[in-house]
């Protein structure tokens, strides 16, 4: 894999694959970025050595770079693909050209590799379909749904969950990277329309990582501009200050365009949280029946009506969490790293 | 929905509450129902005007600029610099504790003496420069604060400038709004300028022009002059009798009318016709393309300068061997005054037909007729003596320069071959 940190939804699989496969034989991870927590667990690329003739990799493929694609290139050993989806460039050329770049590098090296493929997994459908459009035949499905409720699990901080009580405002959380295909730029319209428009009181926490300085610039000055208090720019969380928010949280709300499965909506159901997103890309088939799937086309203000329209019926918003309870039972009925077996079993 | 307060969920897991709890629409909500009467709510808020047009596309609009490639704005500098002073503020040095342990016999005491001397002197170091930190962050802190006070005069100078501008401009709004009124005002009032009468044009015309049967019956001989001239333009068709003269004799023709009841009722009797004045409708047309051109009764009711304009643009747009046909009050005979000519409210000024005939052969029209039209009816004027002396004769005589100066047609038209 090209990057492994703590949390991350395809270290935690390719962790749980590991331990799958270290009942077998050896197995190890090898990433090109190791996060310092991880060191020493998952090992440098660059300490890569075969140990039989028989040996067999895994790649995880989620971005561009180009010493991954050299070292695979390199390599006899036949390869298993799982395809967590490369966002594509398009939405990062206004703000990082190179990273742009990148990504479109990524598609055309995931595209590059299918000679050396022999078996392909998607994590979702619409990869799948991505994959076929590359040319990949016989892609199978796996969801990557590897111990969701991890976060249920954490003592949430207190303090946060204090501080959330005391405002006596409904909560909208959005959980996920400040990255333009996520579309937080969609979400503060919608809030403006709902404070300006509807008379919200809702508060909005954009949580997660801030990498792309200039977008999150630009985030920050629409909230400034639109003149919002409702919406707070968090950044990145550790788990106890997560899992209160998801725990203070009345609505989890997404507007992404672009996502290759969609674990914070997952992770929304555990907290027995309603979710509104988009119909956009996988995002309707990892959620299910289970959200307020709002149309693509429709704008910010629809967003804005739905979400005020889940605040106001205590029905609908418990009718979500029934159908997520029973959205995550089917989803965990099948293990992806028993999945993942099966099918390394069945190339191998 | 402004005035619904958010019914808040309650914060518990679903399997908590008994199945009895829950209404029916909790098992089976119907989503796309729902989204429908979301997608019908937010069009009719569209159309009630709750949302401005143009809400979602100017947001968008809004938020391209700021992707855009631009330095940031002072105000979003400024809040930048708050926060990084604050966190600046709050940041505190701290000492690693240094590890005694030493695997030489006595080592760790040996070690805990130095460790512990090192320490306080490293902690000594560390204090001052938390201390000099701390006064690093209050100059930093003083200086933004400076730069925001600077800041803020400015920002309130400008928009006091801005907020002067605004209302000066506001007020020459104002003026120049009055103004507009008072010359819309002058503008109707001068000759020429036309009336805008509140009763129909066609009541006016039945009451004083007679019946359009008639009226058909008086014009067929000037209409007659334009078979072989297509097509023509009938200017100021009024109840559009000429037209259908010309629809008659197979005349292809189109009219204009500044009253656009006038032109709808034409139209629905098959006519062609535009809502146009004579100058404009005629400039807009290309040259020579007209092969006849009637006004009857019309330019009585222009300004002299369009007068002097229309006879122009004749020359221009009627093509060689193309007609024209005017037809107006006569000023020579003084019986007009006393009748038609100050009846119609509109009327500007009589043209002298002297006066027509030399625009026109100046214009280049090759032959100009005048047609007198309308005589007075006989009973009204002077009869003459019967018998022929010589006392007859000289009254008469006088009589029919009385009579023609009196009575004389009461209109003429001049028909003008290109």
């Amino acid at each position: 894999m090209v990057a492994a940190s703590p949390g991350d939804a395809i270290t935690n699989l390719a962790l749980d694959t590991r331990r799958l496969l270290r009942e077998i034989g050896p197995s190890e991870i090898y990433a090109h970025l190791v996060a310092p927590e991880l060191q020493g667990d998952i090992l440098p690329l660059t300490r890569y050595g075969p140990r039989s003739g028989h040996d067999l990799l895994i790649f995880h493929a989620s971005m561009g770079q180009p010493d991954v694609q050299g070292f695979l290139a390199s390599r006899r050993e036949p390869i298993v693909l799982v395809y967590h989806n490369v966002t594509p460039g398009r939405f990062f050329d206004p703000y990082d050209p190179l990273f742009a770049d990148l990504l479109a590098r990524g598609r055309r090296e995931v595209e590059a590799l299918r000679p050396q493929v022999v078996g392909a997994i998607a994590v979702s459908e619409y990869n799948a379909r991505e994959l076929e459009a590359m040319g990949y035949r016989d892609v199978r499905v796996i969801p990557p749904v590897v111990d969701v409720r991890r976060l249920a699990r954490v003592a949430p901080r207190e303090s946060t969950m204090q501080h959330f009580a005391s405002l006596g405002r409904p909560i909208m959380l959005s959980v996920g990277q400040l990255m333009p295909h996520k579309r937080p730029d969609f979400l503060v319209e919608m809030m403006h329309i709902a404070e300006t428009y509807l008379e919200s009181r809702a508060l909005l926490l954009l949580v997660g990582h801030q990498r792309l300085e200039r977008f999150t610039r630009a985030i920050r000055e629409q909230i400034q501009e639109l003149d919002l208090e409702g919406v707070h720019l968090v950044g990145a969380v550790d788990d106890a200050d997560l899992a209160a928010m998801y725990r203070s949280a009345h609505a989890v709300v997404t507007a992404s365009e672009h996502e290759g499965f969609c674990i914070p909506l997952l992770e929304a159901m555990t907290f027995s949280k309603p979710v509104v997103a988009r119909a956009c890309a996988a995002i309707p088939e990892t959620v299910g029946d289970a959200a307020l799937l709002l149309p693509p086309e429709q704008g910010p203000t629809f967003f804005a009506e739905a979400v005020c329209e889940l605040f106001n019926r205590p029905p609908l918003q418990r009718a979500l969490v029934d159908n997520g309870n029973r959205r995550l039972v089917q989803l965990e009925a099948r293990p992806p790293d028993v999945a993942m077996l099966e099918v390394l079993l069945e190339v191998a | 929905m402004a005035d619904e307060q958010p019914d808040l969920p309650e914060d518990r897991a679903p399997e908590d509450r008994a199945p009895e709890d829950r209404a029916p629409e909790d098992r089976a909500p119907d989503l796309d129902a729902l989204l429908g009467a979301l997608r019908d709510r937010v069009e009719r808020r569209r159309i009630d005007g709750m949302y401005p047009p143009g809400l979602e596309s100017d947001l968008e609009e809004h938020f391209r600029r700021l992707t855009g490639n631009r330095p940031p704005t002072a105000a979003f500098l400024l809040s930048e610099i708050d926060d990084a002073v604050n966190d600046l503020a709050h940041f505190a040095y701290q000492r690693e504790v240094i590890s005694a342990e030493s695997r030489l016999p006595g080592g760790t005491t040996l070690h805990r003496a130095i460790a512990k001397g090192v320490g306080r002197q490293i902690q000594g170091v560390l204090d001052q420069t938390q201390d000099q930190s701390q006064r690093v962050v209050r100059t930093i802190a003083l200086i933004a604060r400076a730069t925001s006070l600077l800041a803020d005069g400015y920002d309130k100078r400008v928009v006091q400038q801005l907020d002067d501008l605004q209302t000066q401009l506001a007020e020459e709004q104002d003026r120049m709004q009055e103004l507009l009124a008072r010359l819309a005002e002058v503008t109707a009032r001068v000759p020429g300028a036309g009336i805008d009468p509140w009763y129909h044009p066609d009541a006016f015309n039945g009451h004083f022009r007679g019946a359009a049967d008639d009226i058909m019956v008086r014009y067929r001989d000037l209409a007659e002059r334009f078979v072989g001239c297509e097509p023509v333009l009938d200017v100021g068709f009024g109840r559009g009798e000429f037209l259908e003269l010309l629809r008659e004799l197979g005349v292809g023709a189109r009219g204009i009318e500044t009253d656009a009841r006038l032109v709808e009722w034409a139209r629905s009797r098959g006519l062609h016709a535009d809502v146009g004045s004579a100058v404009e409708y005629l400039s807009g047309l290309e040259d020579a393309s007209l092969g006849g051109l009637v006004m009857i009764q019309v330019i009585e009711h222009l300004s002299p300068q369009h007068v002097i304009d229309v006879v122009r643009l004749a020359s221009e747009k009627v093509r060689t061997g193309g007609r024209v046909v005017v037809e107006t009050v006569n000023p020579t005979s003084l019986y007009t005054y006393a009748h038609a000519f100050w009846v119609d409210p509109d009327h500007v000024r009589p043209v002298h037909p002297a006066f027509l005939r030399f625009l026109f052969s100046e214009a280049g029209f090759g032959r100009v007729e005048r047609v007198d039209r309308s005589p007075v009816p006989a009973d009204e004027s002077l009869e003459l003596m019967p018998g022929d002396d010589e006392t007859s004769k000289r009254l008469n005589a006088n009589f029919e320069r009385i009579n023609s100066l009196l009575f004389g047609p009461q209109d003429y038209a001049i028909v003008a071959t290109r």
